[in-house]
Order: structure tokens, then C-alpha cells, then sequence
């Protein structure tokens, strides 16, 4: 009876400290060819799966079924099935797909083509290209608004963020950021783009209404060149409270309060921290770190780095499924 | 058979040479590898712990950490036991002399590695200009080669002895090409074990706190 009563509690423990609580983490290694598979409950990677040639940008569909793959050197997107990690499908994405962004609905992908200047839009469901838009030169990060109305691509070369009306796709308005701008982010309330800037430095805070620039944040950490502080991913919290933005070589993440732009804290976090994600409980964010090869969990609530764990080679892109339980 | 080897060597010498020179050309002649030249690093990449004091940078006074940092710093000792090392030392401390020598410690791993990895840059720029004169021998001995083949009265067994020499050239040459992938990957592994190294040390000061 008791050795029973004490089976029942193992079992009810392992329960509870076992996957029930768990997301999983998909992480695109650019240079091994693989997507690292990590539990964000254990901190451990459960799988490691093979991919297509140089995988960078990553999501997932909202139902959590479906990992998208930018499979750059292939040309294509790869369709990932998440329960049984294995490539289903691949979508047409045009030459050298670097970085896609989802719409709010799930239903379509906008795809930045660094090779050739223009944006890649495509029906999920049907495999089909819808648009093909031509933008600047070198066409790098995407954001789209919640309201899934506008979507942002910037071009490296041409240090623009175009706002592209997402029913015409039509380009409306072009901003002028600093050097390279890398990514886009909206804040929850659609009000603001974010656009990083590797070589400037910089993150442009755009007003969606206006277009304008209203805010330049920039970074300063003791002890380092300033070429070395070269701003990529960013990701705001769901509340739109805080800011956090990866500052590559710098080896940190930015902490920025949204409402003063100030930097409140700079974690170290591994080296070449490239893109960011949130746990959907928001509790978590995660840090890609290309050069130790490792990513690292923060804790949102302190901003202290809880963990770091050993990926592929060149971890570049990370994307978390929205649901518990992913079955593996 | 001697004339196809000495056509596929040209084909190999002119095929590899003018990628060195594009490579080269396109940033800094000096620079041949893919990988984004940083000369220097900064302290700041791998430390975040308090600021270092200036006493940090005497390590002439403590012959022990100069020599743990030459210890650690040596990449043929595996970096779990180099990591290793750094804890047992900092275990073996007194605690009021714990912060004082780890920052010591962390300046002096800074400043071996980074001067290291500075000599490894150098090293790849004599690399690249080596090989660009060996690109340029190789194409004039093959178009003197094809020239002496093209005289009647040409000696036979010379133009097979060249032909040779200029085949055991053109591999070298390529073999040189195949190491630079490596040789460039070296300032990326030695900062990254700066890194592990220094995360040791921030270990050791967070456990004491």
C-alpha cells in the first residue's frame, strides 16, 4: 500500500516536473544545417534534425503545428511538422530567403529576398506567390503592424524602413534609418515600429501614424568599442512595457524601459547575440549566441540570465511554440 | 598526358588565383577569410563583472597567475579543464584575495589572448600575400612552360621536369587554400575560449556572493 502511495506521488511528481509545463524552443543553426529542438522547462535540447543549407529565419504557424524555415542557400522555405520533426513541405520564397515575418492571421508569409530587392508574399495554404514587391537594396528585416494592415521591410543598403500597405502591396512610405537596419518590430499597440541598425548602432522608433522618427535610442557599455554594439533582433513584451534588443558582438541584450527609451540593463549573455523570443507566458526570453554556439533563457521578471545551452553551430534564429505540450 | 596535367593545373591556378584576389579586393587586402575582420577585442566582450582595477594589469607581481593564464590560455588543454583549473585556483583562496586576483586573472587572460589573436591576424595577412605570389609564379611558370612546349627544338625531358615541379606547386598551393578555411577560423576559436574562460571566473566570484 504505501510503496503503491509512494509510486503514485514519483508519478504525480514526474508529472508535474515533466513536460507539462514545457515549450519547446526551435533554433535554426546557420552553419551546421540544423534546427536544435530545446524544452524550455529542462533547459535541454530533446532533438537536433537536419535541414536544408544555411537555415536563418524561423516561425511558427499559430496552431504550433508548423515550424517555417528560411532554408537560404535552397531557395525555399522548408515546412517543418512539430510533432514529428520531419521537413512535410517546402513553400516557393525566391532566391536567398533571409528573414520572413507571419501575418496576424497565420495565413500568409512576407519574405525578405536579400538577393534581389523585393519582397516575397505568399498564401501559405496554397503554395502560392501572391505578390512580388520591389523595395531597396538588400531587403533584410520584416515586421508587420497587429492589426496585420502595414508591413515593414527595411533594406540594408539603402538604410530605409518601407511601409508597404498589406491589401495593395503597395509601398506608402519610406523612412530613412541608420546604417543596416537589420529588423522590425511592432510594439503591441501597433502605435510603433522599432528598426534596428547594425552599423549605425541605433534603434529608429517610428511613429505608425506620422512615419516619422520620433525616438533614436543609442548604446553605450564601459569597457567596449562602440563598433562592437551593433543592434539585430528585438522583441517587446506583450504588455509593451520593455524593450529588449540584441546587440551582436556587444555579447549583451538591451533592456529598454518603452515608455522613457532609457537603457535599464545590459545582460551578458554569450557571444553574437543575433534574434530574441519570448516564452508565450512571456516569463522567458531567449537570446541566440552565433560565435559560443550556445542560446541563453533571461528571466523577464529580474533581467538576469538564468541558463545557457549548448546548440549547433552559429545559432542564428529562435522561435517558441505557442502551446504546452508539444508532443516530440 | 603531360600536356592535360599541365592544362588542368592552369585551369586550377587561374580558377583559384583571381578568387583570392576578389576576396581581397573587395575589403582589405590583408583580410582573405570570409569571416569579418575585428583586429582587436575589447574587455567588455567577455566581462561584465565590476570594473577591473588598474593593480589588475600587474600580473608581474603574482607569478602564479601569469603562469595559470599560460596554462589556461594553451588551446591543446580542453576547456572544461582549463575551466577546471580556474575553479580549483579560486578555491584555493583566501576570500578577501579572491576579487582582487580573479580580476588579475581575467585582465591577464584578456590581454595574452587578444595579443595572440592579434599575431594570428598578422599571421593570415602574410598568408594572403604569400599565396598571391604563389598565384602569380604559378601562372608565369605555365605560360613559360606552354611557351617552351611550343618550340620545335624544345628538350623533352625538360619540359617534363617542369611540368612536374610546376604539378607539385600547383597542389601545395591548393593544400594552402584548403588550410585557409581553418587559419580563419582561429581568431573565432580564441575568442571563444576568452570567453569561457572569463565565464569561469564570473562563476567563481557569483558563488562567493
Amino acid at each position: 500500500m504505501q510503496r503503491r502511495a509512494c509510486a503514485l506521488a514519483i508519478l504525480a511528481t514526474g508529472f508535474m516536473a515533466g513536460p507539462a509545463s514545457a515549450y519547446m524552443a526551435y533554433v535554426s543553426n546557420e552553419k551546421d544545417n540544423t534546427m536544435s529542438v530545446v524544452d524550455t522547462a529542462t533547459m535541454q535540447v530533446v532533438k537536433t534534425v537536419n535541414v536544408g543549407q544555411r537555415p536563418r529565419g524561423i516561425t511558427i504557424s499559430h496552431d504550433g503545428k508548423h515550424i517555417y524555415l528560411c532554408a537560404s542557400d535552397d531557395d525555399s522555405i522548408e515546412v517543418i511538422d512539430t510533432a514529428s520533426l520531419e521537413i512535410v513541405d517546402t513553400l516557393p520564397s525566391g532566391p536567398d530567403p533571409e528573414l520572413f515575418v507571419l501575418s496576424p492571421d497565420g495565413k500568409t508569409l512576407y519574405i525578405a529576398n536579400e538577393d534581389d530587392n523585393l519582397v516575397t508574399v505568399i498564401d501559405i495554404e496554397n503554395k502560392k506567390v501572391l505578390a512580388e514587391i520591389p523595395v531597396g537594396v538588400e531587403p533584410e528585416g520584416m515586421g508587420v503592424s497587429p492589426d496585420g494592415k502595414i508591413m515593414i521591410n527595411t533594406s540594408e543598403t539603402t538604410n530605409m524602413a518601407h511601409f508597404i500597405d498589406t491589401s495593395t502591396h503597395e509601398i506608402t512610405d519610406n523612412v530613412l534609418v541608420d546604417a543596416r537596419p537589420r529588423f522590425v518590430e511592432f510594439t503591441p499597440d501597433g502605435k510603433q515600429a522599432w528598426v534596428t541598425a547594425e552599423i549605425g548602432g541605433t534603434v529608429s522608433v517610428i511613429d505608425n501614424q506620422t512615419r516619422e522618427v520620433v525616438q533614436k535610442i543609442t548604446f553605450e557599455i564601459a569597457g567596449l568599442r562602440a563598433e562592437s554594439i551593433q543592434p539585430v533582433g528585438v522583441r517587446i513584451t506583450a504588455d509593451g512595457k520593455k524593450a529588449y534588443v540584441a546587440l551582436g558582438p556587444a555579447n549583451r541584450v538591451a533592456v529598454i524601459n518603452t515608455q522613457t527609451y532609457e537603457v535599464e540593463k545590459y545582460v551578458l549573455v554569450g557571444q553574437r547575440v543575433w534574434q530574441l523570443a519570448f516564452t508565450p507566458d512571456q516569463k522567458t526570453i531567449i537570446s541566440t549566441n552565433g560565435v559560443s554556439n550556445d542560446i541563453t533563457f533571461i528571466d523577464v521578471e529580474t533581467d538576469e540570465p538564468v541558463q545557457s545551452v549548448t546548440v549547433g553551430a552559429l545559432p542564428w534564429g529562435v522561435v517558441v511554440s505557442p502551446n504546452l505540450n508539444q508532443p516530440n | 598526358m603531360a600536356r592535360m596535367s599541365l592544362v588542368r593545373c592552369l585551369a586550377v591556378v587561374a580558377m583559384l588565383a583571381p578568387s583570392v584576389n576578389a576576396k581581397a579586393a573587395s575589403t582589405d587586402p590583408d583580410w582573405p577569410c570570409i569571416q569579418r575582420k575585428v583586429p582587436q577585442l575589447s574587455l567588455g566582450q567577455i566581462w561584465n563583472g565590476p570594473e577591473l582595477p588598474p593593480a589588475a594589469k600587474d600580473l608581474s607581481k603574482d607569478p602564479g597567475i601569469s603562469a595559470l593564464v599560460e596554462e589556461v590560455a594553451a588551446r591543446r588543454i580542453p576547456i572544461a579543464e582549463a575551466q577546471k583549473k580556474i575553479k580549483d585556483f579560486a578555491a584555493s583562496l583566501p576570500a578577501e584575495q579572491l576579487a582582487p586576483k580573479m580580476a588579475m586573472l581575467v585582465q591577464g587572460m584578456f590581454d595574452h589572448m587578444d595579443a595572440e589573436r592579434s599575431h594570428v591576424i598578422s599571421g593570415i595577412a602574410r598568408y594572403a600575400h604569400k599565396q598571391l605570389e604563389m598565384a602569380a609564379a604559378l601562372r608565369k611558370e605555365a605560360s613559360d612552360v606552354d611557351a617552351l612546349r611550343a618550340k620545335p627544338d624544345a628538350d623533352p625531358n625538360e619540359i617534363e621536369r617542369r611540368t612536374e615541379q610546376l604539378k607539385f606547386a600547383t597542389r601545395i598551393f591548393n593544400e594552402r587554400v584548403q588550410s585557409l578555411t581553418y587559419v580563419c577560423e582561429v581568431p573565432t576559436i580564441i575568442e571563444q575560449r576568452l570567453y569561457q574562460l572569463s565565464k569561469a571566473v564570473s562563476e567563481t566570484l557569483a558563488a562567493k556572493k
